[in-house]
């Protein structure tokens, strides 16, 4: 049987990624902070909702509203967590990558 | 530490928009970033970044297809009809740039105008007070007074300005404008920030100087100024502090402050003076509570005086006499200054009428272009027919039409509005030179300057738009696509359209016309006084005691006539002192007082009716005063000589009386006026010597100028020479009115571009369309002028029409503006033929020439189309 193809942008990727490894606590913030201590990339608040809204909309992630706090200005969270399809689009994106990582001819990788 | 909060207009704005299903995390977030690090700017931008359609309310299902899709058909479409004609998009898109770009540079000025003094901290608690309501000058104690007697004001400082002063620092002596002195008060009231020395100690010395970063800057470079010491006027300042420029939006623009203590134990007077006041309400009292103290200060301190001058009975008698005076010490918001007491101001004075003018006048171009694109595609719309037509039987609604065609006019008013940025662009340094602001790129891209334009580009999308959209959408789809849509042939409100066009075109240009004959009128005065030949000294003070031979030396050289001196210069502006008549009763009288020195008759060929001048040898003489007729009649006197006037103690004798002659702008009435005799030996009488007036022989200054300038500074070593020539003084009087005419003109003339436009489109169309007729009737043996006459006819009556309206407005108009001038020319035919002239040849012109092609084409080209 042919695998399922999961088409998933740059950021979508990494944003999907950072949720499965925040488990249970990503939410907006927190996941920009992820992108830019881990990657060191700076990504505004915005494109990382619009990004979450769209993996969630693709059934990649579900989320729900977490609890009130006295920070935030009273708000609460919404957090996300990665959905069985998503896992799937995750072990997919990795595996095609490795496949095709491990198909470079030798001398080419590294220093040489 | 007080907790920052986030805007809350921006958080309104996020609540207004956003979807609920997002609202919440989204503004958790963002407050969650915000107490991390508290940034307004960044919490603002933030927001903006959310401004996404998925998150806008009401927008569901904005990202399906189908809609997206739509959207672009219709940019694709729109796209295609305007590159279809190119000359008529061309045309409209011309049109409306111009038009866009006046609106915008307008909407910066009156911005800038609104703007003024908004930058002062708690600027809205801040008055300016004014002797009765409009007096500059308020008496020395008052601030005094006010701190010590009105518990509603927090603060008071009394200082005056904005004047030059004659800097010497090391070895640079330059004269440095932008001077005011102050008391130790004036930072409580206006909180200056201070970049270096303490702000509560900065005036408290009374040889201290403060400096704004700019001049610091001139004179020290990058060395700290404090404790350094300025030479200003001869004596020894010490520079205790720095403090940030202002801006220039302010009605009191001043670069240095020169420490000023008053001597409370001296004697003051309560009714003149000549320093300005101004003071700081406390935070919890309100203005009407103010007001009523100073009023009650004002009956107290002013009112004995007034009543031991004009000998009334009581303070209650005196103000039954004058019920229209505002007997009190008036407060003035200083952010009313610019626009709503422009005489206030020591900066350019703003003028609210002009701005209002000016706004109806760019509403009224952008109306006249976007007439062009209305007159344009309902004139065009058969072209569209077929297009609507399929569109409707595929099952397109009536709505979607209308939003078709509103996306086809925006597609035009945005590139109109581009090429508008690049044009405003260019002309804002001509545009500042007319306005007298000094504009930059900054205050056309300020946030609320885009934010209007964006305004702008709604509402001019939908004036052009809307008729238009509405004719087309409104069309019968069997008609349409069968062909058998019929325009009609006339169309009322087509030509009405025309016909609103041209009126507004000719109102501009013959008010134009009128502002600079007027002005041209004013300046062609015979003024009595030799204007090109009269040139001033200031500061004649300087020469001191040493005057007598100054111009006993300078007469001697031959191309100088004659020499005099005063205090007060005609044109310059003129003190206003108060006389009381004791044979009147005791009345008062208000005379324009000037002090002037021996043969000032001579300077300003005065005229005696009756009586002689002043000797200026004889002592007895700086008791006698000369007035003109006009003081004269206002008194009421038959014969003047000999009677008394007083001015509280002294006793003046007139002498003689002068003929009236025009010493101010001639848009005012000749004042009563008194001269005085200007001593000069002794202390008080240094000031009457401020002018040093010279006449001169010689055609061309230039001859002398070198030998008066070493004259002087053999006189006054160190000090320059500042010359002005009355002729430019005099020129410089009506510079308001100059300016205005200018930007009419301006006006006027974009108006009738972009009105030529459209009629050059519209007359294009029509001979278009009446081609077959044209050329069966040139078949028929019709000569071309015949064909030619037959077209001008209509637009001709167009353009009379409009014309006519445009002047009958305009005439009401200048009747109304020219009251204000004593001095003004009539309404002459010509002023108001000569503009409906212009529009008819300019008719012509257009219709010739378009119909002259049309006329000797040759007959088989139109005729075997089909």
């Amino acid at each position: 049987m042919k695998t399922k193809s999961y088409r998933l942008g740059e950021l979508e990727e990494l944003v999907l990624i950072i949720v499965a490894i925040l488990k249970d606590e990503a939410y907006g913030v927190k996941v920009m902070d992820e992108i830019q201590d881990q990657i060191g990339r700076k990504v505004n608040i915005s494109a990382v909702h619009t990004v979450l809204d769209r993996l969630e909309k693709k059934g990649f992630v579900v989320s729900f509203m977490g609890g009130a706090s006295a920070e935030r200005g009273g708000r609460r969270k919404r957090l996300f967590k990665v959905t069985a399809e998503g896992s799937k689009a995750i072990e997919f994106v990795h595996e095609t990558r490795n496949q095709l990582y491990s198909q470079i001819p030798k001398p080419a990788t590294g220093m040489g | 530490m007080k907790k920052r909060n986030p805007p809350k207009w921006a958080l309104r704005f996020l609540q207004f928009y956003c979807k609920d299903r997002y609202l919440e995390q989204i503004e958790g977030d963002l407050f969650e970033l915000f107490e991390r690090n508290p940034s307004t700017i960044g919490f603002i931008w933030n927001i903006i970044r959310f401004f996404r359609l998925r998150y806008m309310k009401g927008l569901d299902g904005f990202e399906q297809l189908a809609t997206l899709a739509m959207i672009k058909n219709y940019l694709k479409v729109a796209l295609r009809s305007l590159l279809k004609q190119k000359i008529y998009a061309g045309i409209n898109i011309v049109g409306l740039a111009i038009a866009l770009a006046s609106c915008m540079l307008i909407t910066t000025y009156i911005l800038h105008e609104k703007s003024y003094d908004n930058f002062f901290k708690e600027g809205d608690q801040i008055y300016r007070i004014t002797k009765n309501e409009f007096g500059s000058y308020t008496p020395p104690l008052l601030a005094h007074v006010i701190r010590e007697e009105i518990p509603q004001f927090d603060a008071a400082t009394r200082s005056s300005g904005v004047f030059e002063a004659f800097f010497e620092v090391g070895s640079k002596q330059v004269k440095q404008d932008g001077a005011i002195r102050a008391d130790q008060y004036f930072f409580d009231v206006f909180n200056i920030n201070f970049l270096k020395g303490n702000k509560e100690q900065a005036l408290k010395k009374p040889n201290s100087v403060v400096l704004s970063q700019q001049i610091a800057l001139k004179y020290f470079g990058d060395n700290s100024p404090i404790d350094e010491i300025i030479k200003i006027d001869g004596d020894n300042f010490i520079v205790t502090g720095v403090f940030e420029n202002l801006p220039r939006n302010t009605h009191y623009p001043f670069t240095y402050i020169v420490a000023d203590h008053l001597d409370l134990s001296g004697t003051y007077y309560w009714t003149g003076g000549s320093g300005i006041t101004y003071a700081k309400l406390s935070d919890n009292s309100s203005y009407a509570d103010a007001y009523k103290s100073l009023e009650k200060i004002y009956e107290k301190y002013a009112g004995p005086e007034i009543i031991t001058w004009t000998g009334y009975e009581s303070f209650e008698k005196m103000k039954e006499d004058y019920p229209n005076t505002k007997h009190v010490y008036f407060p003035h918001s200083i952010r009313s200054i610019h626009l709503d007491q422009p005489h206030l101001s020591h900066n350019e004075p703003g003028n609210k009428e002009a701005n209002n003018i000016f706004s109806i006048v760019a509403l009224g171009i952008l109306l006249i272009a976007c007439i062009n694109y209305i007159n344009m595609s309902t004139a065009r719309s058969t072209l569209r027919s077929k297009e609507v037509g399929i569109r409707k039987t595929l099952g397109s609604f009536r709505k979607q039409m209308l939003f078709q065609l509103l996306i086809e006019s925006a597609l035009i008013t945005f590139f109109a509005i581009l090429i508008a940025f690049i044009i405003s662009f260019l002309s804002l340094k001509f545009f500042s030179e007319i306005t007298l602001r000094a504009f930059n790129l900054q205050d056309m891209i300020s946030l609320e300057n885009l934010a209007f334009t964006f305004l702008l580009f709604l509402l001019t999308s939908l004036m052009a738009g809307a008729y238009p959209a509405f004719v087309i959408s409104r069309f019968n789809p069997v008609e349409a696509l069968r062909g058998t849509l019929k325009l009609k042939r006339k169309s009322y409100f087509r030509n009405g359209l025309v016909v609103f066009q041209i009126a507004a075109s000719v109102f501009l240009i013959t008010i134009s016309l009128v502002i600079y004959s007027q002005v041209d009128h004013l300046l062609n005065q015979d003024m009595k006084i030799d204007l090109h030949k009269t040139m001033v000294l200031r500061n004649g003070y300087q020469l001191g005691d040493k005057y007598d031979i100054f111009k006993q030396e300078l007469e001697r050289l031959k191309e100088i006539e004659i020499i005099s001196k005063s205090d007060r210069v005609p044109f310059m502006g003129i003190n206003n002192y108060g006389y009381t008549a004791p044979d009147k009763g005791g009345k008062a009288y208000n005379l324009d007082n000037i002090f002037a020195g021996s043969d000032f008759e001579q300077v300003f060929n005065l005229e005696l009716v009756k009586g002689r001048f002043l000797n200026p040898n004889s002592l007895l003489d700086t008791s006698k005063v000369l007035l003109n007729e006009t003081a004269v009649k206002e008194i009421g006197w038959h014969n003047a000589i000999g009677k008394k006037l007083m001015r509280d103690p002294f006793v003046y004798e007139v002498v003689g009386v002068v003929k009236d002659f025009n010493y101010q702008s001639l848009k005012q009435k000749i004042n009563p006026m008194i001269i005085r005799y200007g001593a000069s030996v002794y202390d008080i009488g240094i000031w009457h010597q401020n002018n040093i007036l010279i006449k001169y022989h010689a055609e061309d200054s230039t001859d002398f100028l070198d030998d008066l300038q070493k004259k002087w500074s053999t006189f006054v070593p160190g000090y320059p020479i500042d010359i002005s020539f009355l002729e430019e003084t005099f020129n410089k009087t009506y510079d308001g009115e100059r300016r205005f005419g200018q930007i009419f003109t301006s006006f006027s003339i974009l108006a009738l571009i972009i009105a030529t436009l459209g009629l050059f489109s519209l007359i294009a169309f029509v001979l278009q369309r009446r081609r077959k007729e044209i050329t069966i009737r040139k078949v028929f043996g019709a000569p071309a002028i015949s064909i030619i006459t037959l077209l001008s006819k209509e637009f001709s009556i167009l353009a009379i029409l409009g014309g006519t309206i445009g002047i009958s407005i305009s005439y009401y108009w200048l009747k109304e503006w020219l009251n204000d001038y004593s001095y003004r020319i009539d309404l002459k035919w010509s002023y108001l033929a000569l503009p409906l002239l212009f529009i008819l040849v300019l008719t012509w012109i257009l219709v010739s020439g378009k119909s002259y092609r049309a006329a000797i084409s040759n007959p088989s080209s139109a005729l075997k189309e089909e």
